[in-house]
């Protein structure tokens, strides 16, 4: 453990400039309505194909904690989150911003942020080995098991209608099949094209699901002009320093919420499918719940810090949280850590129970770059909080531009055929359409990224148990994982359904 | 009836008559080929079919009777027209790449941007065409110059 820690550490140290980096382009990107942390990965994934692997994914990690800060920042200013947990936040936030306290609300944020970052990258440190060990003594009916029930939740969280989730994993499962097969090299649903033949390039299918239907979608919603002018709240910059160090004062008070939030944020983020917005939501309504006096109590939704500390720490632990189950058993629970998990195929590491066998000194420089990342964002979070009312109102126009260009150069980057970007495009009308019916994108991006290991686990397992699928229900560690995926779609839809109800009756 | 149209739309789409159609053709390129090669497709694709059967049942439920079906397919055309700005992006999008190919990525990019930041109504001409410029010259550094990415050249060598 020491010659690892001893091999980590200059890696990090020669890294902190891209760990700032990252963190500030991370916080810069958050802030921009419509960007969200996964285009924002996806349109820096092409500057990571020609780094060092270490540095590529320390500066992936440094951004990947930076851009849910960045969220918070329009969420609190001008009513506009950024990212979909940054709803939760702009419920208090905004309230604040109103009664002139944008300056406390953003400090508030801030160090929930970092204190939710740098706990929940001490848990991913200690909490992904263990994982991954334990992992080690799967085979291929457990692997089966944990991507079929990584894509079953993906698919009842991620959108609204749990039938609708499991047809788009389904989809991506058939799609990330395509070329050819792994036991006898027979070509499979290509449509006679030569550049599918290694099988759909995933970048491509990312690009196209996520940025691509984006700026079709902010394409549609500028000419129709359904978008809406943000109102901002100004304070100068001596009342929002003041502001900041108050709320970072207010924040350092409250370690009971801090931890609350911070334990159910990386509990969260370990569930496949359970993103930030949940455990936002989560952690929001246990403030709500554990507030300590009826006035506290009733202070919310009309500017209770206490609101943006469960949201903002449970955020930022939640992304810290999805890398346990994404770096030790190669499942990604999220498109973010999808896109981190393609980032770190592309440079050659055997991603799952094998990676801190294989790479341990890679896997502890990424870990460790979280909570280094966390303490810079203290700093860089703190001066972003002056212009981010400016980067909120970046025209749609000029950033729907940006990404377009930038993200059909990540499809071509990744393996440098025209063809991908295409294919991109392709995948943009398709993840358009989706999200206009229901189906949840990252239910289908899952399911091509998962496609491969479940079609070789599956075919592994039947050889295993002589061409008999007994195995994959008989096994007592496969049948445990089956047991708890049951358990969870039912808790899940009655929870849903009971949700339902009590709303019909507010209703009534 | 109207309402009826909207239910089933939003109830069933046409997502699954994609992924039911592309499933299909899998299946059928597959077909009578050995089992490790068709048995995974064959598997998603059944799946697929059973989910599909489950949204079309429910739809059914929601009034999607044969004449709302009828006046769904009806109101295509006329969908197609509420989402023309995502359509005239699209091929904007394919207008793009292609160009790529045929003169360069620099100046590609540069009318794309121009292009876009029109069509997106970014400002007044000058504010668009400075505009265009720095985001043309933005990518040129990071993409060209930071990062060497081998873009398409063209007739104009950049």
């Amino acid at each position: 453990m020491i010659s690892v820690f001893s091999d980590v550490l200059p890696i990090l140290l020669t890294g902190l400039p891209l760990i700032a980096v990252g963190v500030a382009v991370g916080v810069v990107a958050g802030a921009l309505p419509g960007f969200g942390a996964s285009n924002t990965l996806i349109v820096l994934f092409p500057l990571t194909l020609h780094m060092e692997v270490n540095s590529a994914l320390i500066l992936m990690t440094a951004l990947f904690v930076g851009v849910r800060f960045g969220g918070a920042m329009p969420a609190i200013l001008i009513n506009v989150p950024g990212t979909a947990s940054g709803a939760v936040t702009a419920l208090e936030g905004f309230p604040m911003s109103k009664l002139g306290l944008a300056g406390t609300a953003l400090g508030v944020a801030l160090i929930a942020s970092a204190i939710g970052s740098f706990a929940s990258g001490a848990i991913a440190i200690v909490a992904a080995p263990v994982i991954a060990r334990v992992a080690l003594e799967f085979g291929a009916p457990e692997i089966f098991a944990l991507a079929i029930f990584s894509i079953v939740m993906v698919g009842q969280i991620a959108g609204e209608d749990r039938i609708k989730g499991w047809f788009a994993g389904a989809a991506g499962l058939l799609i990330g099949s395509v070329g050819v097969d792994p036991m006898w090299g027979t070509e499979r649903g290509t449509f006679g094209f030569i550049e599918l033949f290694d099988g759909i390039p995933v970048i491509a299918a990312l690009v196209g699901l996520f940025a691509m239907a984006e700026v079709l979608e902010m394409a549609q919603s500028i000419r129709a002009k359904t978008r809406h002018a943000a109102r901002v709240v100004k304070e100068t910059i001596a009342e929002r320093a003041r502001g900041i160090l108050d709320g970072a004062r207010y924040g350092l008070h409250k370690p009971v919420d801090l931890a609350r939030s911070t334990a159910i944020g990386s509990f969260v983020g370990a569930l496949p499918g359970a993103g930030a917005n949940i455990a936002s939501f989560l952690s929001y309504q246990q403030a709500v719940t554990f507030s300590p006096t009826a006035e506290d109590q009733a202070k919310f939704g009309k500017g209770n810090p206490r609101g943006i500390i469960a949201s903002e720490s449970a955020d930022n632990a939640c992304a810290s949280g999805a890398l346990v189950p994404m770096m030790s058993l190669g499942i990604p629970g999220s498109a973010s850590t999808a896109v981190l998990l393609l980032v770190m195929t592309a440079h050659g590491l055997n991603v799952g129970p094998r990676l801190f066998a294989e790479h341990t000194v890679t896997a502890y420089a990424m870990l460790g770059a979280i909570p280094i990342a966390a303490i810079l964002l203290l700093v860089i979070g703190f001066g972003a909080s002056f212009v981010a009312a400016r980067l909120a109102q970046i025209p749609a126009p000029i950033i729907a531009a940006a990404i377009a260009v930038f993200a059909l150069a990540g499809a071509y980057a990744a393996r440098y055929l025209m063809f991908d970007v295409f294919l991109a495009i392709a995948f943009g009308v398709l993840g358009y359409i989706m999200r206009r019916e229901g189906y949840p994108p990252q239910a289908m991006l899952i399911g091509i990224i998962l496609a491969p290991v479940v079609e070789a686990n599956f075919f592994i397992g039947l050889r295993q148990g002589f061409g008999s699928p007994e195995i994959f229900v008989t096994r007592p560690i496969a049948i445990g994982i089956w047991i708890v995926m049951i358990a969870s779609v039912v808790y899940i839809a009655h929870k849903k359904k009971r949700a339902t109800s009590r709303r019909a009756e507010d209703e009534r | 009836m109207q309402h009826q149209i909207k239910t089933a739309a939003r109830r069933f789409g046409v997502t699954p008559i994609i992924a039911l159609g592309y499933g299909l053709y899998y299946v059928s390129d597959t077909w009578n080929s050995r089992f490790e090669t068709q048995g995974y497709g064959a598997l998603c694709a059944a799946i697929l079919g059973v989910l599909a059967v489950f949204l079309a049942v429910r739809a059914l439920r929601q009034g999607m009777t044969a004449v709302a079906i009828a006046e769904w397919v009806a109101v295509r055309p006329k969908v197609l027209r509420d989402h023309r700005w995502a359509i005239a992006m699209t091929l904007s999008l394919a207008a793009y790449v292609w160009a790529q190919q045929a003169v360069g990525f620099l100046p590609a990019t540069g009318a794309m941007f121009l292009w876009l930041l029109f069509f997106l109504k970014a400002g007044s001409v000058p504010k668009v065409v400075a505009l265009a410029a720095m985001l043309t010259a933005l990518a040129w550094v990071i993409l060209l110059k930071l990062l060497n990415v081998p873009l398409p050249s063209g007739p104009f060598g950049s």
